[in-house]
């Protein structure tokens, strides 16, 4: 996941939080991986936020690149699996957990 | 005992072990115990300053909801509850009575990446089974000590077998009966007796690799966790593998693996707050 810093002029609803925004006395606004919406960002506005970190989308070649680099490693930790019908089921479980994340 | 531990393999390295601190000792006997003076607890802790910055620490991320605003033992006791700093004292205690020795095979930030990994993982899945999380959060953290004990008292042997597991490719216990005629499992059961830990953590303990009917809730939901752990890769060598996953005690957890789903994210959350336990 690349990360971005931008300003909150230039933050649209639809946004991905990359890192948690903190207030000036070190509380939490808005914990990463949230969404930002119309409602949260001019909530951001009145808490004096100027900048924040957002998750940069994947182009088509780097998700295909990801996903194949978690599978790779998978194949790894997985290597002594064989057949194992619990150890397929958790496998395509964390699989399909580190995909949607991209 | 695991098959092929010997008892001779097991005190060898169990019979020069020192004690533990007296804060940890008695943060474990509370498990036990309904009457403690968590007062008398708080001041033990914060004889040691070490100690007492791992667990502000995390006592202060984001996951407990008070950033910034815990500032003494006194004070975490009070903010988080004694129930819940309990397992953050014994993981601080034993980080900081077993430090890293320079040079060696064993990777102490690894080793606690998967312990905190895995008490994490257990916490998750105890609480969404309507159990104690803070119990399974500390048996977790405590599951493998026996290879710490391993590291501590035979670090020769220690590095041998991390050698003959990287060499040869095999699993970490397939590597401790090779080399020590005993596994991390059963040293670790006999250090648990011997440093009195509670009997259910003592079973988790020595069953965590394969629990059964009589080990009790805490081995199973272990043993999971531990395997879960592996499968997110926290802690993970570069030749670490998933071990194999018990048919039995998953179902004696009655554990779905859309409950599974919903909980890798909060997994990775509290990770990210637990893993604030180690570094400098």
């Amino acid at each position: 996941m690349e990360h971005k810093l931008i300003s909150l002029a230039d933050a649209r609803p639809g946004m991905r939080i990359a890192a948690d925004v903190c207030g000036p006395s070190g509380d939490v606004l808005l914990a990463a991986g949230a969404v930002l919406s119309g409602v949260t960002l001019s909530a951001l506005a009145r808490r004096g936020i100027s900048q924040l970190e957002v998750v940069e989308p994947l182009s088509p070649e780097e998700r295909v690149a990801r996903i194949a680099a978690i599978d790779q490693r998978l194949d790894v930790l997985f290597r002594h699996a064989g057949n194992d019908p619990l150890l397929r089921k958790l496998r395509g479980v964390v699989r399909g957990y580190r995909v949607e994340k991209l | 005992m695991n098959n092929g531990s010997t008892m001779e393999g097991v005190l060898a390295c169990v019979g020069q072990l020192p004690p533990l601190s007296a804060a940890v000792v008695e943060v474990l006997a509370s498990f036990e115990r309904k009457d403690v003076d968590a007062d008398e607890i708080a001041r033990k802790i914060s004889l040691d300053q070490g100690m007492v910055t791992r667990i502000l620490r995390v006592a202060n991320s984001a996951f407990y909801g008070f950033s910034g605003k815990v500032g003494t033992m006194h004070e975490a006791i009070v903010l988080l509850g004694f129930h819940n700093i309990r397992s953050l004292v014994v993981a601080a205690g034993l980080i900081r009575q077993f430090p890293p020795r320079e040079h060696g095979q064993f990777d102490h930030n690894l080793f606690w990446r998967h312990n905190i990994g895995a008490g994490v993982c257990a916490r998750v899945l105890a609480s969404r089974l309507g159990k104690d999380g803070e119990l399974a959060f500390t048996a977790g953290l405590l599951h493998d000590v026996g290879r710490l004990v391993v590291e501590v008292v035979c670090p020769v042997k220690s590095d041998a077998v991390a050698l003959h597991s990287a060499d040869h490719d095999t699993t970490l216990l397939e590597a401790e009966h090779a080399i020590l005629g005993a596994d991390h499992a059963a040293i670790g059961f006999g250090a648990a007796k011997r440093w009195n830990f509670p009997a259910a953590i003592q079973l988790a303990i020595r069953d965590h690799h394969q629990p059964g009917q009589e080990s009790g809730f805490l081995a199973d939901v272990v043993h999971v966790a531990s395997v879960l752990c592996h499968a997110l890769d926290i802690g993970n060598t570069a030749n670490d593998c998933v071990p194999p996953l018990s048919p039995d005690a998953w179902q004696r957890l009655g554990l779905h693996w859309e409950a599974i789903k919903y909980c890798l994210p909060e997994i990775e959350r509290q990770n990210a707050a637990a893993s604030l336990m180690l570094g400098d």
